[in-house]
């Protein structure tokens, strides 16, 4: 990340197209799985997981200039791929709240994998918790980040993090106790 | 007292391990059991997330360069017209804001100036919980409850808010008092972490009596800590009002029969700074008037106390020098010297007793009660 990146202090937006291309496909060979798998985690869709890699990779070329420290592209990049995760969970709860159960877009299907009782019902009350919390408990816990690390990519302080994480907890408890 | 499972939680979310009261309490306890496996669950679910689908990297790049052609044709008269629109929005919540915050400004110095008005709650809330926890905690180990630490809290404040002052006066005082009470909260946060890890290990199986005198000494370090920098607000607070810092009189000055509390003289000025020093020593019980040499306070010396615990079976009321204090078990910090201890107790015989507190020593006092 630190050779793909030295150079570049033109924003991606005004840089020559072929020039460009090259950032795009190396920035996405470089972190965009691992973006992809914190977005799959978050998002539980794969189609909406690329949708916002995607998304992420489009912003992080147009803002390349504001990236002070090559060496934390990688975490850099994985922040904002957590952001639009974050913004399409608040858009998809706030598509709920306006159009009902019923009638609004299918709530997201769980994985093939998690298809088992116990995971299944593990995954539907994460998506029950507030967006940060999600966020705070599938990072620590599922790709197991430290705290600062998890604040890092929440844009938040470490103690903020560690109270995502242990709210989360206790709330995620509650919300198994109280499913079937 | 912080309960065993938020001890539980805080770990888990940290990753410490569990000590051993931990374990033992997840054992017992049906929530934190739930609760410690929850971690394993999360990243068995993790596991089983799928790949990408193959040419994912592709699919990537091309997405992201579309996105950022379609933004680049994006028209410049929408852009600018979307952050037109954001910008008055914005400019508005935050005049009704100011307004809203005006109004209540008012409100606080209309209710300040009459003189019916109730009382405001203290504005730091979470600083008072931290020091509610301290001494509560101090009062569960039996040190210095009641100390002067609990009697100097909100000494600052009283300066501030009691007394008549200028604004800029006020402006000086208040911008002082926030600078001590940060510095003060985040020794406090610290000695309220200590206190839990003190918790955790005083309710292991097997304490290490040396991990618990680290855990005391470095505790009592960091309430020097906060009596120091409180003590040293207070003479700043002071100064400031002064205008210049109070100078050490050369010889001593004759005594004011009416200045017994704080006979150090003050810079001729404010007579505001005349204030009641909360860290002088007690005057001296008998009516003898005050020797200029002995009387002189300096504030920065360490007061000279020690401590004294108090039982009794049955429990009893504790009078210190004729004035109720409280109930047993009971412990206290008390000025070096000779005290009288009186326990009572309805249908029992009262006891009376002399303790002679030496600096910085504790004195255990047992009181066993007979009946009438």
């Amino acid at each position: 990340m630190v050779g793909l990146l030295h150079r570049e202090t033109v924003p991606a937006r005004e840089q020559p197209a072929d020039e460009r291309d090259l950032l795009l496909g190396r920035l996405a060979s470089a972190a965009g799985r691992r973006g992809y798998a914190i977005a799959r985690d978050l998002l539980r869709d794969p189609d909406e997981a690329e949708d916002a890699v995607q998304e992420a990779l489009a912003r992080a070329c147009a803002s390349l200039d504001r990236l002070r420290d090559p060496a934390a592209a990688e975490a850099w990049f994985c922040r904002i791929v957590t952001n639009v995760c974050l913004r399409t969970l608040r858009r998809r709860r706030l598509r709920r709240v306006l159009f009902g159960d019923g009638t609004g877009p299918e709530p997201v299907a769980p994985a093939p994998d998690a298809s088992r009782g116990d995971v299944a019902r593990l995954m539907q009350a994460l998506d029950r918790l507030p967006g940060k919390q999600k966020a705070a408990l599938v990072l620590r816990f599922g790709h197991e980040l430290s705290i600062p690390e998890v604040a890092g990519l929440l844009g938040v302080k470490p103690a903020t993090a560690k109270t995502h994480v242990e709210r989360g907890l206790q709330r995620l408890r509650s919300l198994l106790e109280e499913s079937p | 007292m912080t309960k065993p499972c938020t001890v539980i939680r805080h770990r888990l979310a940290t990753g410490a391990p569990l000590g051993d009261a931990e374990a033992a309490h997840v054992e017992v306890c049906p929530d934190c059991a739930v609760l410690a496996e929850l971690p394993a669950r999360i990243r068995a679910a993790r596991a089983a997330a799928a790949d990408p689908r193959p040419g994912f990297e592709a699919r990537l790049a091309a997405g992201a360069r579309a996105r950022l052609d379609r933004r680049r044709r994006r028209s410049p008269w929408l852009t600018a017209a979307a952050a037109a629109t954001m910008l008055v929005i914005v400019a508005g919540a935050a005049w009704w804001s100011t307004r809203t915050t005006g109004d209540a400004t008012e409100q606080r110095l209309a209710e300040h100036e009459d003189p019916t008005a109730p009382e405001q709650p203290p504005a730091d809330d979470s600083a008072e919980d931290l020091v509610a926890s301290l001494s509560d905690t101090e009062a569960a180990l039996d040190f210095s409850a009641g100390g002067p630490i609990d009697e100097a809290a909100g000494q600052l404040d009283d300066l501030r808010d009691d007394i008549f002052l200028e604004d800029d006066e006020r402006a000086r005082v208040r911008r002082i008092a926030d600078e001590v009470e940060k510095e003060v909260v985040r020794l406090q946060a610290e000695i309220d972490i200590l206190n839990i890890d003190l918790r955790g290990e005083l309710e292991a199986a097997h304490p290490d009596p040396a991990a618990v005198e680290r855990y005391i000494d470095r505790i009592g370090a960091l309430e020097t800590q906060v009596r120091k920098k409180r003590i040293l607000g207070w003479l700043r607070a002071r100064d400031a009002l002064a205008g210049t810092p109070a100078p050490r009189p050369s010889a001593p000055p004759a005594p004011d029969p009416d200045d017994e509390v704080y006979p150090k003289p003050l810079p001729p000025a404010p007579d505001k700074s005349a204030l009641k020093n909360p860290f002088a020593d007690p005057p001296p019980a008998t009516n003898r008037a005050p020797d200029p040499d002995t009387a002189l306070v300096d504030p920065f010396a360490e007061p000279r106390t020690g401590k004294v615990n108090i039982r009794a079976t049955p429990w009893a009321r504790v009078y210190l020098d004729g004035k109720e204090v409280g109930v047993t078990p009971l412990g206290m910090t008390l000025p070096a010297g000779r005290h009288e201890i009186r326990v009572e107790r309805d249908g029992y015989q009262s006891i009376t007793r002399t303790v002679n507190v030496d600096p910085d020593k504790l004195a255990v006092m047992s009181f066993q009660l007979a009946e009438k």
